[in-house]
């Protein structure tokens, strides 16, 4: 393998396992402030995938106005999400709730075949087949985008949950509810801003990933149980864990996939997923770095 | 007389279908301490949360500070000044000191924040030393501190404690008593619930005594010491120590 194709795939690996990051991280967000593991998580992805094929194919407008659109929808449906569904199940309810995000997953899988049917769609922007080119490294510049983007969502919440007082006040009630209480946090208000958070993410990552891949009803789903494990390994309700964790299954990914097969790649990847399960329940890099 | 801070008339309260404290009717007024003993499973954190409202009222009325109160929810009772330390650990052990003592003013503005921190580490210096540590790394009683400084960020006006002594060392025990009085001293009324009952009760204007979700006797700390029926029939070999 020469230096070029190397950093190819370090590139390669570097751009899916950001976007993986977006996706778990959102999962992971969800996860630590309601302990609840949101099954619908890969459809909000599929959602925004098919509003960005909507917006920016159908209604023809600009691959960032697109970006935008589709993470203020996601943000406002996670909201709802919260409001509907999930607070009914929040503390006690926990198993309830699970069972109840499979029957949504289910829900919005089967709704969207039934309106967009199985066709898989390419969304075509301003960008699509520009190519960046760097020392003899190529990245279609969509990948390139759906990689920054992933890094400034990500560090914006990071900054957030560090430094701002909502983000500490999620923190918190992720940490412990009761005392939450004590100290007159909202828990509902907060999780709401959560739980929009994540599903904005999930949203986000459609949106960057419309015109990578294919848009079809069935697309959240193989991506969804890829960041269950890689939430796992990075430890559930860690939110920077997941985010290592998705680099790393990014990296096997490419390099995995492109010297043996993709197959043997996700058979890492669950693997791992196992063995951490059986061996670091807390995660690859342990509880103290939780939300 | 002035009218009492909190003022609570035949309250039932409890979880799911069954209230589990019956016909509490109970005045406290300001710059008091109050101290609420009775035996395990006797409803007194079960009072405690009703009059924060974290459980469910089936019946009477709360008056807080000429308000009714009954009907709120825990967090508009809250901003009103009643706080509320729950029994056990109640923190964000993953965040230091300074973070938690932060989010203990959640409902402050930034520069008030400051403040009020100042304010709160003059009254436990000790929290000062630790203001980088993480708050599940602190000592037992180091953490019943810094709750009660948590919840003093707002300046409550009453401030409800739940068994703030448990699982303490005898020093650790002796440090907080001695600062619940100092937090009187700054104006602030005390409920509290104590198992620690002669330590309590020496540092207390009142004395309630429940049992079986009812308040069986009210009077002063000195009277109830001293009444050897009310030790034996209520406070157990408690009373000893
Ligand atoms: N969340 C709850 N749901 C249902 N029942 C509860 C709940 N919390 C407490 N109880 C019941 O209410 C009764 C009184 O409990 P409570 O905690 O008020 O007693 P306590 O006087 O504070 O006791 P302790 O000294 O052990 O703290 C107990 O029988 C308990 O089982
Ligand atoms: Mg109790």
């Amino acid at each position: 393998m020469d230096a070029e194709f190397a950093l190819q795939l370090l590139v390669n690996g570097l751009t899916i396992g950001l976007i993986y990051a977006l996706v778990a991280s959102g999962l992971s967000l969800v996860f630590g402030i309601l302990n609840i593991v949101n099954f619908a998580h890969g459809e909000f992805y599929m959602l925004g995938a098919m509003l960005a094929y909507f917006v920016a194919g159908t209604l023809g407008m600009s691959y960032w106005v697109t970006v935008v659109v589709v993470v203020l929808a996601a943000g406002a449906i996670g909201a709802l999400l919260y409001d509907i569904l999930l607070q009914r199940f929040e503390g006690s309810n926990v198993e309830r709730g699970v069972l109840a995000t499979l029957g949504l997953s289910m829900v919005l899988q089967n709704g969207a075949i039934f309106l967009f049917s199985t066709t898989p769609r390419l969304t075509r922007t301003e960008y699509s087949f520009k190519i960046w080119e760097f020392a003899g490294v190529t990245l279609p510049l969509t990948r390139l985008f759906a990689a920054v983007l992933s890094v400034i969502a990500f560090a914006l919440t990071w900054w957030a949950l560090q430094a701002t007082q909502t983000g500490r006040a999620i923190r918190g009630v992720s940490q412990n509810r009761e005392a939450a209480l004590m100290v007159g946090i909202d828990p509902k208000r907060v999780s709401r801003i959560a739980v929009a958070a994540g599903i904005a993410f999930a949203g986000l990552a459609g949106a960057a990933l419309a015109p990578v891949y294919s848009v079809h009803p069935t697309m959240g789903f193989a991506f969804v149980f890829k960041a269950f494990a890689i939430v796992i390994i990075g430890g559930l309700g860690n939110f920077q864990g997941a985010a290592l964790a998705a680099l790393l299954v990014g990296m096997v990914e490419s390099f995995v996939g492109a010297l043996a097969s993709l197959v043997i790649a996700d058979a890492i990847t669950f693997a791992t997923m196992l063995l951490v399960l059986l061996m670091r329940p807390e995660g690859l890099f342990g509880r103290g770095v939780r939300l | 007389m002035s009218p009492p801070l909190l003022s609570v008339r035949d309250l039932s309260a409890g979880y799911g279908d069954e209230p589990i404290t019956y016909d509490i009717n109970l005045d406290v007024q300001s710059g008091t301490i109050t101290t609420i003993v009775g035996s395990n499973g006797a409803g007194k954190s079960t009072l405690l949360k009703a009059i924060y409202g974290l459980n469910r009222k089936f019946s009477g009325t709360i008056d807080f500070n000429g308000r009714n109160i009954e009907t709120l929810a825990s967090v508009a009772r809250f901003r009103l000044g009643l706080a509320f330390v729950p029994q056990g650990r109640c923190n964000f052990p993953l965040m230091s000191v300074r973070e938690n003592l932060r989010l203990g003013g959640y409902s402050l503005r930034a520069m008030e924040r400051e403040d009020a921190i100042e304010r709160v580490t003059e009254i436990f210096p000790i929290l000062r030393q630790r203001m980088s540590v993480l708050a599940g790394n602190l000592s037992g009683g180091e953490q019943q501190l810094l709750e009660m400084a948590m919840v003093l960020m707002i300046s409550p006006k009453l401030l409800l404690l739940d068994e703030p002594s448990i699982g303490l060392s005898p020093i650790n025990l002796s440090l907080v008593l001695e600062n619940i009085q100092r937090i009187r001293a700054q104006g602030v009324t005390i409920i509290m619930v104590e198992q620690n009952v002669r330590g309590a009760l020496a540092i207390s204007t009142d004395a309630i005594v429940m049992d079986l979700g009812r308040i069986v006797v009210t009077g002063s700390p000195q009277d109830i010491l001293q009444d050897e029926r009310i030790a034996a029939a209520y406070l157990g070999k408690r009373a000893a120590r």
